[in-house]
Order: structure tokens, then sequence, then C-alpha cells
């Protein structure tokens, strides 16, 4: 009876995810270019203002750090673009890390975390720094046992979370906290909201020239940038060129241990990319010019104008969105 | 009923733990049935569909970006994490779905692929890029190369160039390996065409052929990833997990299929187990319903006949009949929910209820009539039975009341009651009547016996005297019998001495005996205790009638009187008292009837013996009230044995006489009497003492044995019967004292049956002053004393109980004693009033309570005689009024009534008298309530003499033969006892010659020697020393001589006599004022004014006359002229003044011829 019973609901089940099937596709934000290689961000990031309180405030709070000296926001400076302008960050005791700081905004969208994308979550990622010896040299039970000792910590996270502090409870936060740290609303997503006069001639030259050269395939959707791997040096070898190879320059190779994605990166997100300089994974560009250049000699293995270079330049510079207020 | 519950239990308790059973089973195979999660499973389900069609999603998306339809990466990444995040909550949902390696093993597997999958697409991203990118530059590039070429001169090298944008174009567009070589072989030639180009011409060439190797690297790695993503098969992977999931929940589902059929057929027989018990029920339902329909007609019946209540445990109403509620006047709903209590009726006495909760608490049932209080406060009677039903551990948890209306057989009832009390009172009143003029009769013929009569005279009066005595014994015979009858008869239990009751029985029986000649002896066992709780009077009244019976019907012999201890409790015991006589028997049909009422041996006997048969019926009842039986035996000619039982409580103390018995233990005695049972009540007492005894028949043997024992074998006592044949007594001491016997004398104790003063004469004049004489019945009492005074403990001796006093001793110690005597009965006062001043004992007289409390604040008064029945103020409440006066609080009062009944006795202490004597005055009893209560001497003559001041030799008048100044002191110098003894000896022994004379002539010389020591002792007391020498001499004569040789003794008496005699009676004509006269004189002034006012205020009719009144009492000194007094108070409240006059005047007159008058 029973039996039929349960059979009688698969049934259901079935005809109901069937209906569900031709109802399901996924919806493009581009009003004004529908098939644009780029959509804009989303204006709210939906996530819990609370939780967004406890994960800023541990956001900032050096106890994450071995000897109370670095926090997340010491080389993610929300206020100086979510990274900190140094080409290699600087950890505790003053030591010098191995890969250029990339910014904490919009990293939520980013398919995998890290340049070499070996953490699949934002919570994932939050390991990272915390036990590199270069950068908070820390351990989970030492930080806790830290924060223990803060009662309105314990309060704001007690009520957040209605349960006690825990390793889970400090990534979760963190990682909501950088979620709701999206950029909305650049000119470069006004236009394609279906502002036309967002952006002006040259900036609008300055796209078709981006798409034109073979930037946007791989500076594509959402992030413009941030969903897939490149290998650095697709026409031209890079790192001959530039020479002291190091581990850290494997990168998802060290991930992988396959040969053929020696030299692979994450694809940085370019939104903002005019406040996150300097640029690439060893932070050797110091200017957009220069990183452009480079992207072309070794990647297209082309070589753009200056007319043009600029172009795209002030196109760049038109991916620069809101900070949210709740950010600092 | 007990049984079928029993297995009515057992049953309930194995239906119960099967169904139990059958319960926990169904729960069990229920949960069981329910182990799979059909919920759950259609999630897992619709989560299969969800991520085949992520997988859908997944797929089109990377076919769309592969073939450039899109221009971002953003729906494939989102597409493939979807299709992850799916997979996740998909292994999630079965990981808590079950376990199974199998399905483990799946979907690591299926894990596995989605990773490689995974990987894939990174590449396919990343290559894609590139190739894109190339392909887009590669024509445009060659195509700019090729303008700065020499379109003649390199045409080949341009050709060329196209020809590889063509061919590469169309690699991209369809594989072809072929055409992959050819591209591999143009490349090469071109790099060799390059050798002979410019240098920027040559990097150019080479760039171009960089992207064209990249495009045709790129082109087959993008295809050969789009292939492998969409090969992977992730879908049969799934699949696979899929189908061993459902395999799993397959067999799940059969076990809670098959778990479900168990749990249908378990409830199934549930069910029947219970709908078969339910028919069961059914019936038996159906049969206590028909039990409870009969039980119901059977409560009927019993309503319509009794009161019906039931009440819990704490005696609250739960239910209640209509009988109930219509007897009780109360509602249903009033009484239910009550205490019972609220029926009860103030009148109950709470014995009743504490003795019915006690009974019943204790699952007894209960059974008793109560007097119950209905709402409107009337009053009816019910016979309870109350049931208590117990619950299992014998605890009542209800009580069922069944009652009977008795109100109308307890109104007969008491209509019985007030009958029969009316009967009583009529008897209670009868006997007052009678008893007032019995009184009469009895005083006035004592009063005229001590006057000067002729000898029919006296005979006449000792006949009516005696008449009136044994009227009076039958009356009270009567009144006592009554009282049994109409069951009245209460028993007090107070605690009294044995040894003083006896002490009094024999008392009062034993001088009978002694004339008879009849020996009383008396044993008591050792083991009988000498206090006991009881009614003492009571038992004195059987042994009383007893022993005067067997005394009456013995003609010679001896009187046996034991006591034995029968059984004994802790509290408790019963004793057995045996009278045996050896009188003249009874024959056995005698002996039937004997305890029968009216009854005698035969009414010869009645005849003969006088009595009114009811003594025996009287003592029976008695033996009964106090527990016991009665019974004789007894064969004609040959003696009578009567003996009975009777039950005592006992005494807080164990029984006195046990210390000095510590000095006694061990001693040794001798007794030596001719009597076997004297021999053997002696032995017994004595052995009861702890001492040795030996007992021999004559006081040859005592002598012989006393000879013959060694000196370890001393005798410390020789206790010697008087009268024995062959050697006598006094004969055996003798030669024991005489005897040269090698140890010490024993000390000796004679025995008497006699009376004492004859054997005194005998030991004093045989030199055996040293002799102790022990007179027969023996006591213990007395003969340890003796027997420890010899020992020479006098001082630890024991107090002998006092004898009644009828000892001149005794009635002595009263003399000048004060009494107030208050009566309103002017005869009943004469008698008493002379019966005491003829014993030396002044008597104020009070007419009722009023003037008798006016009388004890004026003088001082020792003791009173209050009567209860009286004008003014009865005895209860004077009673009342001179105990509330704390100066009276120990004055003792002794009530006087005309009621016999122990009830009066009782009502009179408790009223705070002290004590009760019922009139006619017995004296011998009167004397001895006096001499019980009278104040002690110590200080009771002092205050005499306070009061009297004249003590002084001058105020002794000389008179012949007396010695008046010895006399007044004997009498500690009071004048008027003096006077009343002097008149008393002259009344007694005023004849006192011609007695003697009379009993010599008789040869009763025990008579004439018991006469003449009396008159000496009585001679001392009144200062006639000379005559009481006179006597000694005489009676010394008369005991050791005959007769005729005590001429010259007699004749010295015989004028000494008369001296005596002569001088009292000239004190009687002309000096007994002088004695007093002083005292008058001294208010002589006073009396007169007195005399005078009163005489005034009569004569004006004044009535301030009413005050004045009573200061005439002190000078009041005759009996008349106090009758006056009182006719004279009683003409004055009547307002009689002229009559008032008239006893003022006898007053006066008496006053001026006191000295005649008095004599009369």
């Amino acid at each position: 009876m029973s039996q039929y019973i349960s059979n009688l609901k698969y049934a259901a089940v079935t005809v109901c995810c069937v209906v569900s099937f031709g109802g399901q596709s996924f919806v493009l934000d581009n009003t004004n270019f529908p098939n644009e290689p780029i959509s804009p961000l989303p204006l709210a990031h939906h996530q819990d203002p609370a939780k967004i309180s406890v994960g800023r405030a541990l956001f900032n709070d050096v106890r994450l750090s071995k000897d109370n000296t670095v926090s997340c926001a010491t080389c993610h400076r929300i206020e100086l673009g979510g990274t900190d302008h140094l080409p290699k960050s600087m950890g505790v005791e003053g030591q010098i890390g191995n890969l250029n700081a990339p910014t904490v905004f919009n990293s939520g969208l980013n398919f995998l975390q890290f340049w070499d994308g070996r953490a699949e979550s934002l919570e994932a990622q939050v390991d990272g720094p915390i036990h590199n010896s270069h950068e908070m040299a820390t351990s989970w039970p030492e930080l806790l046992s830290k924060l223990q000792a803060d009662s309105a910590l314990m309060e704001s996270i007690g009520k957040a979370y209605g349960v006690a502090l825990s390793e889970s409870v400090v990534k979760d936060a963190i990682a909501t906290y950088e979620r709701s740290l999206l950029t909305p609303n650049s000119r470069f997503d006004q236009y394609l909201r279906g502002d036309n006069s967002a952006l002006s001639d040259q900036e609008l030259n300055g796209y078709q020239l981006f798409k034109s050269y073979g930037c946007v395939s791989c500076h594509q959707g959402r992030g413009v940038g941030g969903n897939m791997f490149e290998k650095m040096g697709v026409v031209r070898d890079y790192f001959a060129d530039r020479g002291n190879i190091t581990t850290a320059d494997f990168g998802r190779y060290n991930v992988t241990g396959k040969e053929d994605h020696k030299f692979e990166f994450k694809v940085p997100s370019l939104r903002n990319v005019e406040l996150t300089a300097p640029y690439f994974h060893d932070g050797s560009a110091q200017t957009l010019e220069q990183a452009v250049n480079v992207m072309a000699y070794y990647q297209l293995g082309r070589k753009i104008p200056d007319e043009d270079m600029q172009a795209i330049i002030s196109f760049l510079k038109t991916l620069s969105g809101e900070l949210p207020e709740h950010a600092l | 009923m007990n049984s079928i519950t029993k297995s009515n239990k057992r049953d309930f308790l194995q239906i119960g733990l099967g169904l139990i059973v059958g319960a926990v089973l169904f729960i069990f195979l229920y949960v069981k049935s329910h182990n799979t999660d059909p919920q759950l499973h259609g999630k897992i389900v619709a989560e299969i569909s969800e991520i085949k069609h992520a997988d859908a999603e997944f797929q089109k998306a990377l076919i769309l970006n592969r073939y450039g339809l899109v221009s971002s990466y953003d729906q494939l990444v989102e597409s493939n994490q979807n299709f992850l995040k799916k997979s996740e909550i998909f292994e999630q949902l079965l990981h808590s779905s079950m376990q199974s390696v199998q399905l483990s093993r799946n979907m690591a597997a299926f894990r596995q692929l989605l990773s490689e999958q995974k990987e894939f697409l990174e590449d396919f991203k990343s290559h894609n890029a590139v190739l894109k990118n190339s392909l887009r530059y590669l024509p445009q590039s060659i195509d700019n190369f090729t303008k700065t070429l020499d379109s003649n001169k390199q045409r080949q090298v341009i050709e060329k160039l196209h020809d590889l944008v063509r061919k590469v174009l169309q690699v991209n567009l369809i594989f072809d390996g072929k055409l992959l070589s050819e591209i591999d072989n143009q490349v090469a030639d071109l790099q060799i065409d390059s050798m002979s180009l410019k240098d920027d011409q040559r990097e150019q060439l080479a760039l171009i052929l960089r992207h064209a190797k990249l495009i045709e690297k790129y082109k087959v790695n993008v295809d050969v990833l789009v292939e492998k993503t969409l090969s992977i098969p992730t879908e049969t992977a799934l699949n696979e997990v899929f189908n061993t999931y459902l395999e799993l929940y397959q067999t799940r589902e059969n076990n809670a299929h098959n778990y479900r059929t168990a749990t249908v057929v378990v409830a199934a027989l549930l069910v029947l187990v219970v709908l078969y018990y339910m028919v069961k029920i059914t019936r038996l339902s159906s049969a206590l319903q028909q039990t409870v329909y009969q039980l119901k007609f059977q409560k009927f019946a019993l309503d319509q006949h009794a009161i019906v209540s039931i009440t819990d445990s704490e005696g609250n109403i739960t239910y209640a009949n209509q009988r109930f509620c219509d007897v009780s006047k109360f509602s249903y709903s009033e009484l239910i929910g009550q205490n019972h209590r609220i029926v009860n009726h103030a009148d109950m006495p709470k014995t009743v209820f504490s003795d019915l909760w006690s009974t019943i608490t204790k699952g007894n049932v209960w059974r008793g009539d109560i007097k119950n209080k209905a709402k409107d406060g009337s009053e009816y009677w019910v016979a309870s039975t109350i049931v208590p039903f117990l619950d299992e551990n014998k605890k009542p948890f209800q009580y069922v009341s069944i009652r009977t209306d008795i109100t109308k057989r307890k109104m007969m009832e008491a209509e019985v009651i007030q009958a029969n009390r009316a009967k009583s009172d009529f008897l209670a009143n009868m006997s007052h009547e009678i008893r007032t003029p019995m009184n009469a009769i009895i005083g006035l013929s004592h009063l005229a016996l001590k006057t000067n009569l002729n000898e029919k005279q006296s005979d006449y009066l000792e006949k009516i005297l005696s008449s009136a005595s044994a009227l009076l014994t039958i009356l009270n015979d009567i009144l006592d019998f009554s009282k049994i009858e109409a069951g009245k008869l209460t028993m007090e239990h107070t605690q009294f001495s044995l040894q003083d009751l006896i002490n009094q029985v024999f008392a009062l029986n034993c001088l009978k005996a002694d004339e008879k000649g009849l020996e009383v002896m008396f044993h008591q066992a050792a083991d009988v205790p000498n206090i006991l709780v009881g009614d003492q009077v009571r038992l004195g009244q059987i042994l009383s009638n007893l022993l005067s019976n067997a005394i009456k019907f013995t003609e010679h012999g001896e009187v046996v009187v034991s006591i034995g201890l029968e059984s004994e409790t802790a509290n408790q015991m019963v004793l057995k008292f045996v009278v045996k006589d050896s009188g003249i028997g009874l024959t056995s049909d005698q002996q039937a009837k004997l305890f029968e009422s009216f009854s005698q041996a035969d009414t010869s006997t009645t005849r003969k013996y006088g009595g009114t048969g009811l003594g025996l019926a009287i003592s029976k009842k008695l033996v009964e009230a106090m527990h016991g039986s009665i019974g004789v035996k007894s064969s004609l000619g040959l003696g009578s044995e009567f003996s009975f039982t009777a039950r005592f409580g006992k005494a807080g103390s164990k029984d006195f006489l046990n210390l000095p018995y510590n000095k006694l233990f061990g001693k040794r005695a001798l007794i030596a009497d001719d009597a076997e049972s004297a021999r053997n009540i002696l032995s017994d007492m004595l052995s009861g003492f702890g001492m040795q005894v030996k007992a021999v028949s004559s006081g040859e043997i005592a002598l012989a044995e006393l000879a013959t024992t060694g000196k370890r074998d001393l005798y410390d006592f020789a206790i010697i019967d008087w009268q024995m044949p062959g050697m006598s007594g006094l004969k055996t001491i003798l030669q024991i004292k005489q005897a040269d016997f090698p140890q010490v004398k024993p000390h000796c104790l004679l025995v008497t049956g006699y009376g004492r003063e004859e054997v005194y004469e005998e030991v004093s004049s045989g030199e055996l002053d040293d002799v102790i004489i022990v007179t027969k019945p023996v006591v213990p009492n007395d003969l340890l004393n003796h027997l420890l005074a010899l020992m020479g403990d006098n001082g630890t001796a024991i107090a002998s109980p006092r004898n009644i006093a009828r000892d001149v001793d005794d009635i002595q110690r009263l003399l000048g004693m004060r009494v107030l005597l208050v009566e309103d009965n002017a005869i009943n006062r004469q008698v008493a009033t002379e019966i005491l001043e003829s014993h030396g004992i002044e008597v104020a007289i009070a007419e009722n309570g009023q003037t008798a409390l006016e009388i004890l604040a004026r003088e001082e008064i020792d003791l009173v005689l209050l009567d209860i029945e009286m004008p003014v103020l009865n005895g209860f409440e004077t009673i009342k009024k001179i105990r509330a006066n704390t100066k009276w609080l120990h004055l003792p009062v002794i009530a006087m009534t005309a009621h016999a009944q122990e009830s009066m006795r009782e009502k009179c202490l408790v009223a705070g008298m002290n004590d009760h004597i019922a009139k006619p005055f017995d004296h011998d009893i009167l004397f001895s309530v006096l001499a019980r209560w009278a104040p002690q001497k110590a200080q009771y003559w002092p205050k005499r003499k306070l009061r009297k001041s004249i003590d002084s030799d001058d105020d002794c008048p000389a008179l012949k033969g007396l010695d008046t100044c010895a006399g007044l002191k004997s009498v500690r110098g009071n004048k008027n006892l003096y006077r009343s003894l002097l008149i008393q000896f002259t009344k007694s022994y005023s004849d006192l010659s011609e007695t003697l004379q009379r009993a010599l002539k008789d040869n009763d010389k025990s008579l004439a020697k018991r006469y003449l020591h009396t008159v000496r002792s009585v001679a001392g007391a009144i200062g006639a020393t000379g005559l009481a020498e006179k006597a000694w001499s005489y009676e010394q004569c008369i005991g050791e001589r005959n007769g005729e040789t005590c001429e010259s003794e007699k004749l010295s008496f015989d004028n000494e006599l008369q001296d005596v005699l002569n001088s009292i009676s000239g004190i009687a004509e002309d000096d007994v004022s002088t004695l007093t006269q002083s005292e008058h004189d001294s208010s002589n002034i006073e009396y007169h004014t007195l005399i005078n006012d009163l005489e005034r205020l009569l004569k004006t009719a004044d009535l301030e006359v009413s005050e004045r009144i009573s200061a005439l009492r002190p000078f009041l000194t005759t009996n008349l002229q106090k009758t006056s007094f009182r006719s004279l108070q009683k003409a004055i409240e009547t307002f009689d003044f002229d009559e008032a006059l008239q006893h003022l005047y006898s007053i006066t007159s008496d006053t001026q011829h006191s000295g005649g008058s008095k004599n009369e």
C-alpha cells in the first residue's frame, strides 16, 4: 500500500521535474546588446547584514595573524580598490609574499579563488592566508582562542549566527562580507543596461577594440574575467623573457601537476582595473598601458598602436563601479 | 467469592500482559515498517532529474560556447557549477538515506568523472579563447602581411599564405587529418620561403605561422576536449548510482512491506483478542448487572427497613438512603460529603464513639445503640451495625452503617427506666421516711437505757432496741436487694487495705463468737497482697454476711476464714475467700436454694435464727458484680464451707508488708497448738515472713522439742496457744522460762481466743509480764508487729490498722472536742446531741446551714456534722460555702443523711465533705467516724485551754471520793466536760453494785471482772482514784479466789462507789453551777442588759430585734434554752412578737433555775 503511495509520489515528482525542464533558462542582463560578451554586475548582493557586520569586523581583525599585525584588510584595503598597490604583499614580520594580492572586490563572482584557482570557494580561500607563513602564519585553535576573549564579538556572532564561535563561522562571516563587496553600476554597466550616453565615443571605440583585438576572449562575463584559466605567454614566452622563474610562476600546475597546466593562471577580473595596479600575478606591470602592452605582445602576438591603446585604456576605466556603503 | 476475585485478577493480569506484549510487538513492527522514507526517496528521485537537467544545460552551454554562439563563459561556468552543486546535494541525500559500499563506490566513480570533466572544461575554455583569437587574427594578419609583399615577385608566397588561410579555416570547420598534414607542409614551406624575406617581413611571417600552428594545435585540442567532455559517461555513472540506490531502496521497501504485513496481522490479532475479551466482559458485565440488580433489589428491601449510609474511611458520607434522609430530616445533598458526625447527639458519651472507631478501624463489626440528632434538633435512637469494608491490606476503606429506628423502643425503655427510678426513688424515700423514726427509736432507746430503769423497763427497751436494729438490718437488706434488682449496684474501685477490712469485719462479728465461745481463725496466704483495688464496703458486706452466718449457725467448734490467691495477671488478681464453720450444715436441697432470694435453709431456721434470708442472695449478686462466683460445700451436722472468688485490681505499689520481712527471714519459730487448723494457719503465716517453722500439737511436745534442739537450731520464737488439753499455754511458757535449756530461751507469744483482759490477769499474776499476748483471729500485721517488737525493732513496726472505735480509749480521745451539729429535725438533733454530749463531746447546734456558717464564723469548731436536707441552706450549699472559705478548707465535715445509698455518699464526698454517715446512727460507726476525723490531740487540747482559762487547783471543789483536780486535769480543765463525765458515770454505774452481785450470783466471774476492769479505768479518768483502787483489789480478788472470800473487797468497793455517786449527785444538785459560775458572772451584766433590750424591742415590735437576737446565743447553756431560743427566732421571723416574748421569758426563767432543770 505504502509502496504504491511512494510510487505515486515518484511519478508526481517526475512529472513536476519534466514540466520544470522547459521553464528553466539563463537570464542575461544585457538590455543593450543581448549577446555582448560582458554582462553587468548584479545590483544587490543579498547577504545577511548581521553576518556582513561580523565578517567586516573579522576582515579587519589583526588577531587573525600570529603576532596581531596582519588582518585581511592589510593586503586587501577596501579604500584602495580592495588591494594594497604593492607588487607583492607584506605579511607577518615584514615578510614579502610570492604573488600580487588580487582585489577583494567582486571576488565572490570568481569561478575559483587564488591565482592558481586552488580554492573552490571564498570560504575555502580563507584557510590560505591564515596558514601561509608569509602572510598571517597562524592556526585555527590559536586564532579562535584569541577571538574567544572578545565578548563583544562573541555577542554579535551569537546574534548573527545563533551558534558559538567556530572555524566555519569565521570563514562564513568573512566570505559573506566578501560576497557583499560587489561594485555595481559602473558606467559600462549603465551602458549595458541601455544608457547609450554613459560612454564617450572613444570609450565605445575602446570597447570595440577590446573585443576586436581579442582581449574579450578571456576577459568576458560579469567579471570581465575571473571565470577561466589561461596560460601566461600563449603566443610568446613571457617567462623566458622575464626570467627568474619561481614555483609560484607555475600557476595551475601547482594544483593539477599536469605539465600542460604550467604557467596557467586564473584570468583576473578587469572590474575596477584602474584602481588595482600593479598588475599580473607577479605585479610586474605598473600601469594599464604596460599591462595592455604585455598582454597584446605575449597573449595575442600583436602590437597595438598608441591610438588604439588609449581608447582601450579609456574603456577599461569605465569598468570602475560603486563601492557599497557597508564595505568600510 | 474471594477465590473468584483472585482468579479474575489473575485473568486480568494475563490479559493485560498479553495486550502489553502485543502492543510492544505492534510498535516494533510499525517502526520497522516505516524504515523507508518515501519523502526522502521522492527528493532523491527529483534530484536525479535535476542533475540530469543541469547536465543537459551544461552540455548545451558547452556546445554554444564551442561554436561561438555565446561570447561569455559565464553560462558555461554557471551551468557546470550548478551541475556539480546538484550532484553534491544528491550525494548528501543519498548519504542520509542509506549507506552501502556499492553505492559509495558508484558515487565515487561518478565524482571522479565529474572532476575529469571539469578539468577538460577548464582546458577547453583556455584553448578555445586562444583558438578564437588566432582564427580571427590569422586572415587579418596575412592580409596585412601580403600587402607589404610585392605581388609579382612574391606571388608564390602570397598564394601559399592564402592557401594556408583557406586550409586553416577549412580545418576549423571540418576536422581532416590530411588537411592538417598539408598545413604542416605549407607552414614548413613558408618557413623556407621566409628566409628570403626581409627581417621584419620574416618576423611577421613567423608570427603568422605561429598563429597557424596555434590554430592547428588548439583546433584539434578544442574539438577533442569538447568531445571528451561530452562523452564522459556522467549520465551512465549517475544512472548506476541511481540504480544501485533504487535496488537498495526496493529491498528495504520490501522488508518494510513485510513488516507492514506483520503489523497488520498483529493489529488484527490484537483486535481479535480485545474483541474476545470485550465479549467476555460483556457477558461478565451482564452477569454483574444481574447481580447488581439483585443487590439493588436487596438494597431496596434493606432500605425499606433500615437506615443505611455509607461513609469513606474518614467518616464522610458517600451514600445515604431515603430513610436516613427521612429520619435525620436532612436532604440527600445535605448529607453527601458531610461527616457522619453531623447527626451525632451531644448526649452520647465520647467513649461510645471512641469505642466505635477503635472497633471498626480494626476491621471489626460494631453494634450498638446510638442517639442521633436530626436537622431540626429533635433526637432519635438507632440500633446501629457498622460494617467496615476492607481493602487488600485489610484496611477499611469504607463503612456501611445499617440502622434501625428504635426511638419508640427507647422511649418505652425510658418510660420503664422512669418507672424504675420512681420505684427506687420511692424506696429511697421510704427508707428515708422509715429511717427517721427508726433513728429516734434506736437513739432514744439507747438514751433511755442509760437512765434509771427497773428491770422490766430495761428489758423492754433492750428488746425495742434489738428489734429496731433487726428492722434496720432488714431495711438495709431490702434496700440493697432492690438496688441490685434495679441494676443500680455500682462497684467502687478504690485502693484499700485488706487487713483493715478484715479487722473491721472481725470486730463487728467476733463479739458474738466470743459470747458463744467459738474460736474464729483467720488465715491469709502469704502471696495475697494487702493492698487491693476494689469495693471495700461490698467485700466487707459479703465477708460479714458469711462470717455472721457461720457464727450464727455454729454452736461450738471453730470458724476459719481464709484468703488465698486464685490467679493473677499483670494488673489484676482473683482472690478466693473461704469461710468454714463447724456448724449445723446444710442438706443438698438447702444448698441448692441457698442463694435464691428470700430463702433460707428453711422457714424454721428463720424462726430460730432470724434474718431476712436476703443476705446470701445479696452476697451472690455482689460477688458476681466483682466478677466472681460463690458456692457452698456442706454436710449436714458437720459444718459448711462457703467460698467465693472476686476480682481485684492491683495497687500501684507492692504489698507494704514486704519490707520488714527481712528481719525475720530465717528465724526459727515453734508453734504449739492443739487445733490443727490453727497450727496450719500460723505456720503458713510465719513461713510467709520467711521464717522456719515447726508446729507441734501440745505444750509437752513443744518443751521436748526445745530441750532436744542443738545449738544450731535455736528457736527464736515460741508461739503457744493458751488453751490446750494437758499442759496449758501459760504453763508451757512458764516451763520454758524456768527450764534449764542449754541455749538462749526463745521469745514467747501466747495466742488466745478469749478476751485479752482475762489473759492479762493470768499473765501478770504468773509473772510472765514479758509474754506477748496475741488474740485470735491472728492477723499477719499484728503478729508481724509483735515479732518485730520482740526482735527489738519497735521503730520499724508496722502500725496495725485501728479497729473500729469501740474502746473506751477511742471515745476518751474525743473528750472535749467541739462538734457543730447541723440538723433541722428536733428529735434527731436531740438524739445526736445527747449521744455526743454523753461521751464528753461539746455540741454546738445549728438548725440550718446559714446558722451553721454564723456559728463557724464565731466559734471554734473541731468538726461539723452536717445534715443534707435542711431548710434555708441545705447541706450541699453549706459545704460549698464552708469550703469557699480558706480558713475552713480542712475543717472535717461529716454528712448525715437518711439516704443509705452509695450514690449519696459519693455525692457528699464530691461536694467536699470528708465522710458520710447514715441515719439512724450506729453508735460505733458514729464514733469511729468521729475518731477518724477528729483533729490530732496535740493541736486539740491547748486550743481548749485558751478558750477555758480555769486551770488552777483553787478551782477544784473538794468532793468526797473524787480528786476533782486530777479529774479536771485529765480533761484538761474542761469543767463542762468533767461535769458531763461525772453525770455519765452516775448514769452508767449507779447500779453497778447490783449488777456485780447478779453476775457473781450467776457465777459469771468473767463478766464481773470485766465490769470491774472497766470501772477501774473510768474511775481513774474522773479522779475517783480511791474507787479505782478498790475496783482493782476487788477484781483481783474475784480472779484469784472464790466469790465468798471477797466480801471485804466488795464492801469497800460498794462504799467507795456510793461515796462517789453521792458526791456527783451533790454536784448535780447544787455545785455544778459553781463549777461554771465564774464564767457566767463575768458576763452577767451584759446578759441582763441584753435580755432587757430584747424584751423592750419585742414589746415595741421593733424589727431591730432580729439583728440583736443572735447576741443571746452565747448565753444559752441548757437544751431547753436552746430550743426556746430557736422558737424565739422562728416567732420573730414570722413577726409573732407576742409568742417571741413568751419564748424569751422561758429562756430567762430556765436561766434562773438552770440547776434544777438540768438533772431531769
